[in-house]
């Protein structure tokens, strides 16, 4: 990893609200703004004028040029600048007479098929001339690609970050004791505190969460949504569960386990593989099938052992008989969530691998206009460039899939693959025809060794941290906008590729991701100073401030409530299930459903509300009917602290222990640090009084009831769930606190800090 | 305050809201015009034009050439309108050829999913633009709601105004009545209207020190967007006026009920209607034919469910797709991609019985003169942008700081698309 990312930030006084890490000095700064990086210099001087602008048309997989070698990406492609870099770099190595051929060919001094390109006198000429210096001498900044931008960003410090961490990751807010430990020891401390939540259950479920919006695998969840899509004849037992009494207990959880466990295979093979500290590589070389005690009778592997038969959890490595595994890609859910017809042959299937897997979306190589109405070839996908663009990309990888038909069955297709279509394989290479029957275990293995590979895995973490996956180099030079969107994707990708460089350095572990992430300005961004407006517009799109999704939500409830939005044990989670607000709030259900809606509407305005009045409701009196060291929402009050007496005089201990309080929820729900006096305790504490005296006064005159609403009483224990002793039920205002509590706990629940990533 | 206002005060402030933030600003002094409402469908997957609006038929029965199994004899009319004899086509334009106008031979320059349906309905085959459903509803409703409401299609808004995706109808009046336990207009409260409302003023208060906090352009923007989110927050109440008793079956057609509902109450300004299953690989006709007559029955329903409300005066419709399919059927009788496609227009401003575009026997589209729109060598292709010049004319677009100035259509001849 380089330095850069790391020693960007120095430790300066908090400031008001979330701490953060200040910035650096304006001299360091203004010295590395001068430094234009290798790459930089390329993408501006030579990539968008000259390869891009001249030299692409020829020099592309399916150009005149194939065969030289100089074959370009084109601007589609994941990483295409670094890798185009690459090859003029070794290009430009070779000279004649001392001058380089990179040099020669474009000026036509030595043979060049296109003839004079660039002007020998001219201002591309010398840009080449400067690149070509760059190879002998590279120039390696200290700064950022963007010049030192990202030093005007104002960090969260490190307790801040564990808490961001902490939510987003496992769902829960750090102890006061690992706040301490951070705080102490740094960022050693931090990564060992980080490395405890990644061991955790929970963080293998927000994993799992991060990769299926990915594979959309969870689409087969329920019924026998997943059980359905084995062959009956392969797989006889596959509905074993039908045996079972659908009405006992034992029947229904039989039937739930067995199919979720078929559906969720995908999805666990990646958690076997990053619990147990393997390769990430293996998710797509695994040679092996993960089946529970419920899903190996589905598909009738009856000789693989467990040591709790009805443990859904207990996942063992098998092979099915005759089955070529190749993890992920030969999974029968991957199959069939991506199937194939008789004229698509593969070529979703190759699309969605390198979506997926390579970090490539063969479909934006189409987006150049292309006109099918002129094309005359034969075999156009073979033989006219325009749709040789694609195909070259996408029908080697289908071919790959040759044996798997629309089914995800396998039967190996000895006659080989369609012969007019490129032969399978990756990139320029076959798969030798002894290996036909396997080919697809044979392109994983290749697919794994690809670098895009590598981006692939790093890419689906960062989204899942920062809330977006990395921004792509934006095509249209003519745009409002470009030139901003340009340098910010030349900033993240840069540390995109240095945290690949890292992730392959740990032997592709992929935990090794998330302390790179989570310690990166892209993941601690909160504040920034003396932006000018092009500087803003070029940081526009960092920080992970984004709107919470209904999973993220419900599980910040969980570890700043200590319960979801649930109005009793056995109701719906308001925010999950698919009859209430899961779709309203942006969810998804990974089948007609897959893309989630990040920015609020109005009605997902009132949901907010609705959930802060609710949870308000649900939680302040059963709070205090705890002892105070057990409470979660109120440590510092007893219900009966009124600011005021009896005559209206304030009641000063009172007003201290309210204000005390408010503090402490700020904290807790908003993670705001605050002093005492701060203006925003004092805001919070007037809407606390208002309120109180509204319903002292409404109370008095007969206006409101004491008896609070029947669903904010308490009559059950919050920790036990067991029915409370008279003497602690709590199911009147008295004391008119109550409902002041719920108005702060609504105030504060309903914040743009609790609903939105932070 | 609404949201204009607070973007104004934003401004004021020296809290200039970044990109796209910032865009909006530029429209703070701008005056506000509804306008129609919008209604666009999208036929998932790219649809067949030429079993549609653009028919071709076979000179024989089993013509190896024919791009249809239909005859070219029994392609039928309703006015000036040609139309495939498939699908049940002939209910639809025989009901509504008179409001209809039939746009052929668009060009939409791709064969890829996304990148056709992001250029039909954006005018723009790179990345970047908004839909034309959210470019009109950020310009002419941003205060309202539900401006957006997104069904599906391509909804990118570039930040201007949020999608809003809908669910189970029954749980509206519970956000409706966020302060209502069950969601009765009347029946028992979490709080006080006077400390709901309370709560609600303490929350605008802190808005300036949230936006002058986490002065991150991003942070400052998500800032913005929940407040002006809430500013609705009342209005959502009158959806529940206007929803029908009874829902439809067909997802198409109860799309469109809460879209017109929420016309009708005013909370809505435009809507994506979205329908899948038209990327027909295989078995072309008998796959198709069946979501094509969805479709048209889908559009069909929303303009009785528009006249019923009392909106259909005000409403404008555009039907389109991806793109199109070849011209002829391949091995395993389907038709693959092909970038030439059509467009069905209907509503306020849309001159009726009236067909622009032309075709060849093999559905390649004819050049044609930009003054007369008849087929000329050397003259233009319809393109989605020269479509959206005009829809964005009719929508009120026209010299809209955002609309011209950061996603301009260039290069756009301004054809006779309109003319009666």
């Amino acid at each position: 990893m380089r330095k850069g990312w790391g020693a960007l930030w120095v430790l300066a006084a908090g400031v008001a609200g979330c701490g953060d890490e200040g910035t650096k000095s304006d001299a360091a700064s203004s010295a590395e703004t001068a430094c234009v990086s290798d790459l930089t210099y390329f993408q501006q001087e030579v990539s968008g004028p000259i390869t891009e602008n001249k030299c692409f048309a020829c020099h592309n997989a399916q150009g005149s040029a194939r065969n030289s070698k100089l074959v370009l990406l084109p601007p589609g492609q994941t990483d295409y600048l670094r890798l185009n870099y690459e090859k003029l770099k070794d290009i430009g190595s070779y000279e004649k007479d001392g001058v380089s051929i990179l040099l020669l060919k474009p000026t036509a001094g030595v043979s060049h098929g296109g003839g004079e390109q660039i002007d020998p006198d001219g201002d591309e000429y010398a840009a080449l001339e400067g690149l070509i210096a760059r190879f002998k001498q590279p120039v390696t900044c200290n700064a950022d690609p963007a010049g030192g931008l990202l030093t005007k960003v104002r960090l969260l410090d490190l307790p801040a970050t564990l808490r961001r961490a902490g939510l987003q990751l496992v769902g829960t807010l750090p102890t006061s004791d690992e706040l301490e430990k951070v705080s102490a020891g740094g960022e050693a401390a931090f990564d060992a505190v980080l490395s405890t939540y990644m061991e955790g259950d929970a963080f293998y479920s927000t994993l799992l969460t991060w990769f299926n919006d990915q594979l959309l695998t969870n689409k087969y969840l329920g019924g026998d949504n997943a059980t359905n899509l084995l062959d009956e004849n392969l797989y006889p037992r596959r509905h074993y569960y039908h045996d079972i009494d659908g009405e006992s207990e034992a029947g229904r959880l039989a039937r739930r386990w067995a199919n979720d466990s078929v559906a969720r295979e995908p999805l666990a093979l990646i958690e076997h593989v990053v619990r147990e500290g393997r390769s990430f590589q293996e998710i797509l070389t695994a040679d092996y099938i993960l089946v529970n005690p419920y899903s190996a009778q589905v598909y009738g592997l009856t000789d693989v052992k467990f040591d709790d038969d009805t443990d859904p959890t207990e996942w063992r490595e098998a092979k099915l008989p005759n089955y070529p595994h190749a993890g992920i890609l030969t999974s029968p859910m991957f199959l069939n969530r991506y199937p194939t017809t008789d004229t698509n042959v593969n070529r979703h299937r190759s699309r969605m691998v390198q979506k997926l897997f390579l970090a490539t979306d063969v479909l934006k190589l189409a987006e150049r206009p292309v006109d099918p109405t002129q094309i005359k070839d034969h075999n156009p996908t073979m033989n006219n460039p325009a749709c040789a663009v694609c195909h070259a990309k996408v029908d080697p990888i289908a071919g790959a899939f040759m044996n798997w038909d629309p089914q995800g069955r396998y039967s190996s297709r000895e006659e080989g693959w369609i012969e007019s279509m490129r032969p399978p394989g990756y990139g320029e290479e076959s798969v030798p025809p002894d290996q036909w029957p396997t080919a697809t275990k044979w392109l994983a293995e290749k697919i794994v060794k690809d670098r895009l590979f590598a981006v692939s895995a790093v890419s689906a973490v960062y989204q899942g941290l920062v809330g977006r996956a990395p921004l792509e180099n934006p095509t249209d030079d003519t745009a409002p906008g470009y030139k901003a969107q340009l340098d910010f994707v030349n900033l993240e990708q840069a540390f995109i590729s240095e945290t690949t460089d890292a992730f392959v350095a740990s032997g592709y572990k992929l935990k090794s991701i998330v302390p790179l992430i989570v310690r990166s300005p892209f993941f601690r961004a909160y504040g920034a100073q003396d932006l000018t407006d092009d500087e803003k517009a070029v940081l526009a799109p960092l920080g992970t401030m984004k709107l919470l999704t209904p999973e993220q939500l419900d599980a910040k409830l969980h570890a700043v409530f200590g319960r979801g939005w649930q109005r009793a044990e056995n109701e719906a989670n308001q925010l999950l299930a698919r009859d209430q607000y899961l779709f309203f709030y942006g969810g998804i259900d990974s089948d007609q459903v897959t893309r989630r809606i990040t920015e609020p509407n109005g009605i997902m305005a009132n949901i907010g509300l609705r959930l802060a009045n609710e949870m308000a409701c649900l939680v302040s009196a059963p709070d205090f009917t705890l002892p105070i060291a057990d409470r979660t929402l109120f440590p510092h009050v007893e219900y009966g602290y009124a600011p005021e007496d009896a005559n209206g005089f304030e009641v000063p201990e009172s007003i201290e222990a309210i204000k005390k309080n408010i503090r402490y929820l700020h904290f807790r729900i908003l993670g705001e640090v605050l002093s005492p006096g701060d203006p925003e305790i004092e805001r919070t504490y007037q809407l606390f009084l208002e309120t109180w005296r509204e319903v002292q006064a409404a109370q008095r005159n007969n206006q409101l009831s004491l008896d609070l609403p029947g669903l904010c009483q308490a009559h059950k224990d919050p920790i036990t769930g067991m029915d409370l002793p008279g003497e602690r039920v709590i199911n009147r205002d008295t004391r008119f606190t109550i409902r002041a509590w719920m108005a702060v706990i609504a105030y504060l629940t309903a914040d743009w800090r609790f609903l939105y990533q932070q | 305050m609404n949201r204009r206002d607070f973007m104004k005060l934003c401004g004021g402030a020296g809290l200039a809201l970044m990109t796209p933030a910032a865009l909006r600003n530029a429209r703070a002094e701008a005056p506000t015009s509804a306008g129609p409402f919008w209604m666009f469908f999208h036929a998932g997957g790219g649809w067949d034009p030429t079993s549609l609006c653009d028919p071709k038929g076979s000179r024989r029965e089993m013509d190896p050439e024919g791009l249809n199994h239909y005859l070219a004899s029994a392609i039928e009319e309703a006015g000036n309108i040609r139309y495939a004899p498939v699908a049940n086509n002939a209910a639809f334009f025989q009901k509504h050829y008179k409001r209809l106008m039939v746009v052929n031979g668009l060009d939409t320059q791709t064969n890829s999913h996304d990148a056709g349906t992001r250029h039909v309905w954006s005018g723009k085959l790179a990345e970047g633009y908004p839909s034309l459903a959210a470019l009109i509803a950020s310009t002419v409703a941003e205060e309202r709601p539900m401006a957006f409401i997104s069904n599906g299609g391509y909804d990118y808004t570039a930040g201007l105004v949020a999608p809003t995706r809908t669910g189970n109808i029954g749980v509206l009046n519970r956000i409706a009545f966020p302060n209502s336990v069950d969601g009765e207009p009347t029946g028992e409260q979490f709080h006080t209207d006077a400390t709901f409302n309370r709560i609600v003023k303490y929350q605008s208060g802190r808005q300036p020190y949230l936006t002058g906090a986490a002065n991150l352009p991003k942070a400052q923007n998500s800032v913005s967007q929940l407040f002006v989110a809430r500013m609705g927050q009342n209005e959502v109440k009158r959806l529940s006026e206007f929803l029908p008793r009874e829902f439809e079956q067909a997802e198409l057609k109860r799309q469109a009920q809460v879209a017109i509902a929420g016309f009708r109450a005013g909370i809505a300004q435009t809507a994506n209607m979205s329908t899948g299953g038209f990327d027909t690989h295989g078995d072309h006709d008998n796959q198709h034919f069946p979501r094509m007559q969805s479709l048209m029955e889908g559009v069909d329903f929303a303009w009785q469910e528009a006249e019923r409300q009392g909106v259909a005066d005000n409403l404008i419709i555009a039907v389109g797709s991806d793109f199109g399919r070849t011209p002829g059927y391949n091995g395993g009788n389907g038709k693959d991609h092909w970038s030439i496609s059509s467009m069905l227009l209907m509503g306020k401003g849309i001159p009726g019985n009236k067909v622009v575009g032309v075709t060849d026997e093999r559905h390649s589209p004819l050049e044609l003169d930009p003054a007369t729109l008849k087929p000329k060598a050397g003259g233009v292709r319809i393109q989605p942008k020269h479509i959206h010049f005009h829809l964005r004319r009719l929508a009120g677009l026209t010299g809209d700081p955002v609309a011209d100035q950061n996603f301009p259509l260039m290069d756009t001849e301004d054809l006779p698309l309109l003319k009666a």
